[in-house]
């Protein structure tokens, strides 16, 4: 067992005790993996597969299957900006490309220093102060390209 | 058990509560179409093509997956009905890349493609997504190829609920979903499949299919023969589909108690998609060399060498799979060769001794809460009793403890699993605590459960139940007909080597029938190999080449499995038939055939 998972142990048996089968308890700790770890690697899903008596499969399924699971790092600062439709009414796809375009890199790469990683997510629930953008858990409202320059500067 | 009944299609229906409105319909004769629906699945609702309407219901509803309610009024076929049907169907072609021409199943093997026949689709009104998709041709005998692939995740419950591997499932969302083998490994590549084959029979369209079959012949069009596995003891019931006298396929007997549609890598492949050389001509060693010869000159060449020798000093040494009918046979000519003896697997000699009282084993599996397996490997012999242990392990929370003398493929879902050697009173202790409370346990025990090592465990094993909730004992044997064989006389030898010094023999016969290696395990024995040169006269029986062939001074063709008949009698007791697919290759001949005309 990879050590770093190991350390997870004590808060695993605590999320396994709020649920009548193991099984349920995969969400919870894939989340608290990618809290701790920063992603979801092949070692951490065989890691939980075994913990719950499940197939490597069966948790690979849970992780490709929500969106907000990955399988990759993402810099520091990850910014995630809204693809639906009334954040992109409001100008959210030229925002997007406009931020590409001044850190260089593509959608779901990192910067070279590791400091930034740009990706596109479903629905923010912000719809009336669009566009949105979080970063990590931070959510930022009615984005203008100056905004994001000042957003950009905060960001270590 | 509460009875329904339904107004199906304006018939009156009988049901009993908790039957889904398709298992009403099948069993009173009403078709619906259905895709994703398999009965020996848990039910999934999701090709739709099985929809029907309910009375007082607006919307339609998947019958496969709709509990059948008393009194409730079915419609099957209507005018909606058909529309909606004709647009899944569409749409399923539209998603991937459905081109029957160049595919396997084509000719009435897919049921993606007899759907739509049957629907008339004669056009797709959804633009094509063409998906750039791969293949994956990594596994040992089968192909998935996601261009095919419906999504009905037919092989993915299957995987899960019969062979309880979960190797397959499902990945992504959407568009973008796909089939995935482990951790988006390949078949080739994945720690889990066994190689079992039952998602490829499960698929309704060429996206799992064997490599072997592949562009062979369309398997409708194609002879089939109900056989028995002649493998291993457990006997599953085989449909072999032969075109042109050639096998193009193998697939589970639905039918058959036994397996009910299941197999193992080990009927469901190696019998037929691994090569093995074929012996066809009888050959006699002449100046050194071994020459095909005619029957008869290949019989007068035996009769010559033995003429002089005494009843004692021929032996002959069979094997284990071997017919019920050759043994009476082997009864027959037992005047004529007084030392006959049987070669079984490692240490399965003394489980020959008393085949115990017939019975049903599978429905004590099927229920079971706790498996003991002691000097038992069914992952690598038995793969259908693994496959009921997994599902059992892994569907019902069933406890598993393994003692063996090596690792296996199921140590990995054991609650415990050790060598047996060593063992002390803590181990016993976790023992019971995993048994405890367990009340349908079942203690399996193999062939190396027969040394004092198992022995000893076995006496352990059987205090560590619960007193009032003793196991069923299973004895499951490696050789396939070594049970019935040595009831019926023939004796199993423990220790070849001892066995070729305890008569005086000169002359010796070896009748390897049909074994996969041709019967080269028994030089895996210390100084067989050296025992066979001391003879003066060896003939070998076999339908395969092996290295023994280099010690015999006459070779005979046997029969295969394919196309020998007979019985053999499984490890439950069951007096199973084997029966031709195909013809006799070359000389071969039948096993007893051949004893009787040298012996009798």
């Amino acid at each position: 067992m990879p050590s770093s998972l190991s350390s997870l142990e004590d808060q695993v048996v605590r999320i396994l005790a709020r649920y009548p089968k193991p099984r349920s308890a995969a969400m919870p700790i894939l989340h608290l993996i990618q809290e701790t770890q920063g992603f979801i690697s092949k070692e951490a899903m065989e890691w939980v597969a075994a913990r719950l008596d499940l197939q490597p499969a069966q948790i690979l399924e849970l992780v490709t299957f929500y969106p907000m699971f990955r399988q990759h790092p993402v810099g520091r600062n990850h910014l995630k900006i809204c693809r639906t439709l009334p954040c992109a009414l409001m100008g959210a796809e030229s925002l997007r490309d406009h931020l590409l375009r001044k850190l260089g890199v593509k959608l779901d790469e990192t910067t070279p220093d590791g400091r930034f990683t740009v990706s596109e997510v479903e629905c923010l629930a912000c719809c009336g102060s669009a566009p949105v953008l979080m970063v990590n858990d931070d959510l930022h409202e009615n984005i203008t390209p100056e905004k994001l320059e000042q957003i950009l500067a905060a960001c270590l | 058990m509460k009875t329904l009944t339904l107004t199906i299609d304006g018939k009156i229906c009988a049901g009993a509560a908790g039957q889904t409105i398709l298992e009403v319909a099948t069993a009173s004769g009403i078709e619906i179409p259905t895709l994703c629906h398999m009965k020996e699945l848990s039910p999934w609702g999701g090709c739709r093509m099985c929809i029907v309407e309910v009375g007082g219901i607006a919307k339609p509803v998947p019958s496969c997956a709709t509990p059948a309610a008393d009194g409730s009024v079915v419609v099957t076929k209507n005018e909606r009905l058909d529309r909606l049907r004709k647009l899944t169907l569409e749409l399923l072609f539209s998603e991937r890349n459905h081109i029957c021409p160049i595919c396997p199943m084509n000719k009435g093997d897919c049921e993606l493609q007899m759907s739509g026949y049957k629907f008339g689709i004669d056009g797709i009104r959804f633009p094509y997504l063409y998906p750039a998709l791969p293949v994956d041709l990594t596994g040992k005998y089968l192909g998935l190829d996601h261009n095919r692939c419906i999504l009905c995740a037919r092989c993915i419950r299957t995987c899960d609920e019969i062979e309880g591997a979960h190797t397959l499932d499902l990945g992504n969302r959407g568009v973008k979903s796909q089939v995935i083998v482990d951790l988006n490994s390949t078949f080739g590549a994945s720690t889990t499949c066994t190689h079992c084959g039952a998602c490829v029979s499960a698929c309704p369209t060429g996206a799992l299919f064997d490599k072997n079959a592949a562009f062979h012949g369309a398997l409708k069009r194609c002879a089939q023969v109900r056989t028995t596995c002649a493998e291993c003891p457990v006997g599953c019931g085989l449909v072999v589909y032969t075109m042109d006298d050639r096998i193009v396929d193998v697939f589970g007997d639905g039918d058959s108690p036994v397996n009910r549609g299941h197999l193992c890598v080990r009927g469901r492949y190696e019998t037929w998609a691994v090569k093995r050389e074929r012996l066809t001509e009888p050959m006699v060693r002449r100046n050194g060399a071994l020459a095909p010869v005619a029957w008869d000159e290949a019989l007068a060449a035996i009769r010559a060498a033995t003429r002089g020798l005494k009843s004692g000093e021929k032996g002959l040494l069979v094997s284990g799979r071997l017919t019920n009918e050759a043994a009476e046979t082997l009864a027959k000519i037992r005047p004529s060769v007084s030392s006959v003896g049987m070669y079984v697997a490692e240490n399965e000699a003394a489980m020959c001794g008393d085949p115990g009282a017939a019975r049903d084993v599978f429905p004590l599996l099927q229920e079971a809460d706790a498996f003991v397996l002691l000097g038992a490997d069914p992952a690598r012999l038995q793969g259908v009793v693994a496959a009921r242990i997994r599902v059992a392990v892994r569907k019902r929370g069933a406890k598993l403890v393994m003692l063996n003398v090596r690792s296996s493929d199921l140590d990995a879902y054991a609650d415990i699993s050790s060598r047996m050697v060593g063992l002390e009173r803590a181990f016993w202790k976790r023992v019971a605590d995993v048994l405890k409370g367990r009340r349908k346990p079942v203690l399996i025990y193999g062939p190396n459960a027969m040394t004092s090592l198992g022995v000893a465990a076995m006496e352990k094993l059987l205090k560590t139940f619960d007193a009032d909730c003793g196991p069923s004992v299973i004895g499951l044997p490696a050789t396939t007909n070594a049970l019935a064989l040595s009831a019926a006389g023939v004796e199993a030898v423990d220790d070849l080597s001892r066995w070729f010094a305890s008569a005086p023999l000169r002359a010796v016969h070896v009748c390897a029938a049909d074994e996969p290696a041709g019967g080269a395990r028994i030089l895996r024995e210390r100084e067989v190999a050296g025992c066979l040169k001391a003879m003066e006269f060896v003939v070998l029986q076999t339908a395969y080449f092996s290295r023994l062939v280099e010690l015999a001074d006459v070779v005979l063709p046997a029969l295969a499995w394919s196309e020998r008949s007979g019985t053999i009698t499984n490890f439950e007791g069951r007096k199973l038939p084997l029966r031709p697919a195909l013809t006799p290759r070359g000389q071969a001949r039948d096993d007893a055939d051949i004893l009787e005309s040298i012996y009798a």
